[in-house]
């Protein structure tokens, strides 16, 4: 059984990782090779701040999302959380409108609205009834992340190439039995989709050690991501609130820059000491929701299959393992299908 | 009586803080601060300077409280200006927890730190020795930047600071019309204040810059407060012991401590140990004194004793104390008035 793997970001590393943990014992035929264009550090998943936070809008995603968060917090006690990068943070959701608690407030941690005192701190979110809430949720530093699961995978047997692969057919030809398909903002270049569109953004990343909240800005006349937030990383801190749909262009722009800088230190006026280390521009793989279900592909009188797994925007890392652990589930019904691994049986 | 001078001894953060609030209340005096140490070599360096209130036994609760809110004012303006980082102030939010379910539910600084609430069962499952918890946002003051900025700010109203080991407050009657007593631990010998004693601490400053929030066990001994570059581990609260050098078993065990509440500190780089004595009182000797010999009297302020509290009140009693100089200056116009008589 040959499964190939396309896209090396938090989605295809993931997906990678669940299905060979729960499929390489059942199936010792295994064979898994994950394909790339891009590694880290310039993937998209790279730029990402790393902060777990579900979009408030209410959707049938939220279980994923709070299955990366469980899997997140069983993580946080373990040697490997430090490796990863992965510790809970406090902060703060600012609105300027009222708006109804979010889907997600039972699964973060001590999520509650903001008291008058702490809205004094955020004095453009106040002279409407604001609420703002503060809650104990995950971030990680992804490029770490990636250089660890990427050896991981590597010391299970999972095989890396550097090419950027043109069609699904060209891996068929190359003998794959399940094609993965994690490609991220581009996956239009393998299959065209209409639906996905990248939503530009550019973050600044900063030294400001002091900053120990992130602060993420809502407006809803802006848009989600275009108002301005800030998120410490375990090393920097990662300056934001841009989103520009349709923007295929991954160059910084100056004119961003001095947006994101004069939002963020008005926003947070202890910002404006802090040092400017790197800026980074990436494509948001967006769609009204995420692509994650098999498709039959016929090759030649061969019956291959992909599993798409793309389109998470911006909450890929709120939602990989979610996902990953859905693609594995497709995944393992394919093998059923072939008659390659049985279901666990009962216990008589 | 024109330009009074008035000498601060001590320039740990209490000393530092005096000084400025009577250079800022009374711009007409020359302060001076006097001291054998200044940052980074003082009691105040070694200390977390979280923003939680101490009890002090001695002191009607009213007036701590005062003070903390005096204090906690204050730090939040400068955590939310462009100067916060260089003050080394910023906010944090954490956890303070109990194996038993503490007496006093609600402590009397609960309204006067950020957000406090009792923690969800959620958050308690990360602690499974503790039953109890308290979640709350409040301030640190990370040292040495704090005391560098009082230094800093000190310099530019003109106050004059000097290493100088004081042995005796009268030795200063003759260069200075008042003198405020900030020595800290250190006023066991200049004054004599058998009511004052050490309670030793023990600290780590280690760097786990991914430790974002502050964990602190609710009886005192072992406590994670994250700071700007580092984060300070404890405990110890050794009563009566004086010694300044790091003890290696002590070190393990808060090592150890800390580590069964946040698991990631076993990954801390760069373990640096360091010792404090509390300068630890029944209540803070915060009064006015006049030292007299052959005819000549010396005002004297006392602000001094703040145990384990000295961060979380230090602007309240250093305004409280430049009030008293602000009362010491008035007696001695009074007296000099009445002398032209």
């Amino acid at each position: 059984m040959r499964v190939a793997i396309i896209g090396a970001g938090v989605i295809g590393l993931s997906t990678a990782l669940c299905i060979h943990e729960q499929y390489h014992s059942l199936v010792p035929s295994l064979e898994m090779e994950v394909y790339a264009d891009r590694y880290t550090p310039h993937t998209t998943s790279d730029g990402a701040a790393g902060l777990w936070q579900a979009p408030a809008r209410d959707h049938p995603d939220t279980l994923w999302n709070k299955e990366t968060f469980d899997y997140l917090l069983g993580h946080l006690g373990s040697p490997a959380a430090k490796e990863m990068g992965l510790f809970l943070i406090s902060g703060y959701n600012l609105f300027t409108q009222p708006v109804p608690d979010p889907s997600w407030k039972n699964i973060v941690l001590g999520f509650r609205n903001l008291t008058p005192k702490e809205l004094e701190l955020f004095p453009g979110y106040r002279y409407f009834s604001v609420r703002t809430n503060l809650n104990g949720t995950f971030a990680f530093n992804l490029p770490v992340t990636n250089e660890i699961v990427l050896p991981r995978l590597m010391q299970r047997g999972v095989k890396f190439f550097h090419k950027k692969v043109e069609s699904f057919q060209e891996m068929f030809a190359q003998g794959m039995d399940v094609v993965i398909n994690c490609t991220g903002v581009r996956a239009g270049e393998l299959q065209p989709d209409p639906e996905l569109q990248p939503g530009r953004g550019q973050v600044i990343k900063v030294l400001a050690p002091w900053v120990k909240h992130f602060i993420i800005t809502h407006d809803i006349e802006s848009g989600i991501y275009n108002s301005p937030y800030v998120i410490p990383g375990s090393e920097f801190t990662v300056l934001g609130g841009i989103y520009q749909h349709g923007n295929w262009n991954e160059e910084n722009s100056a004119q961003d820059h001095k947006t994101i800088w004069e939002n963020c230190c008005r926003l947070l006026p202890a910002l404006q000491k802090a040092k400017i280390v790197q800026e980074w521009s990436g494509l948001r793989p967006a769609r009204p929701w995420v692509r994650l279900e098999r498709e039959p592909v016929r090759h030649g009188h061969f019956q291959a299959e992909v599993i798409h797994n793309y389109g998470h925007g911006g909450f890929g890392i709120t939602i990989h393992w979610g996902c990953a652990m859905a693609a594995a589930r497709l995944f393992g019904s394919i093998l059923q299908e072939k008659k390659l691994a049985s279901p666990p049986q009962p216990r008589l | 009586m024109a330009a009074p001078k008035v000498a601060v001894v001590g320039a740990g953060v209490i000393g530092l803080s005096t000084a400025l609030c009577i250079a800022e209340t009374c711009p007409s005096c020359s302060v001076t601060v006097l001291s054998d140490q200044f940052s980074p070599n003082t009691t105040s360096d070694v200390a977390a300077g979280i923003l939680i209130p101490h009890t002090y036994p001695g002191t009607p609760i009213h007036v701590q409280k005062q003070w903390f809110k005096e204090t906690f004012t204050y730090l939040f303006a400068i955590s939310n200006s462009a100067e916060a980082s260089e003050a080394g102030i910023h906010l944090v939010s954490g956890w303070q927890i109990f194996k038993n379910t503490p007496k006093e539910e609600l402590p009397f600084w609960s309204d006067v730190v950020l957000g406090f609430r009792p923690m969800s069962e959620a958050e308690l499952q990360k602690f499974p020795q503790h039953r109890f918890g308290q979640a709350f946002t409040t301030l640190k003051c990370d040292c040495p930047p704090y005391l560098l900025w009082l230094e800093k700010r000190l310099k530019a109203t003109g106050v004059q600071m000097y290493t100088r080991k004081v042995a005796d407050l009268w030795e200063l009657h003759s260069e200075y019309n008042i003198v405020v007593n900030c020595t800290g631990i250190g006023a066991h010998q200049l004054v004599g204040d058998e009511k004052l004693f050490p309670v030793r601490g023990q600290v780590l400053k280690v760097h786990a810059p991914w430790v974002k929030n502050f964990i602190r066990d609710g009886d005192g001994l072992t406590y994670i407060y994250p700071g700007i570059h580092r984060v300070t581990l404890g405990g110890t609260r050794e009563k009566e012991s004086w010694s300044l050098s790091p003890d290696p078993g002590t070190t393990k065990g808060i090592f150890d401590r800390c580590c069964s509440l946040e698991p990631s500190l076993r990954g801390a780089q760069d373990i640096k140990v360091k010792v404090g004595l509390r300068p630890s009182r029944q209540c803070v000797r915060l009064q006015r004194e006049v030292l007299s010999q052959g005819g000549v009297k010396l005002p004297v302020v006392h602000n001094y004793g703040h145990g384990a509290g000295g961060f979380s009140v230090h602007r309240g009693t250093a305004k409280e104390a430049a009030r008293l100089v602000g009362e010491c200056i008035a007696a001695l116009q009074g007296s000099s008035s009445r002398a032209k008589l």
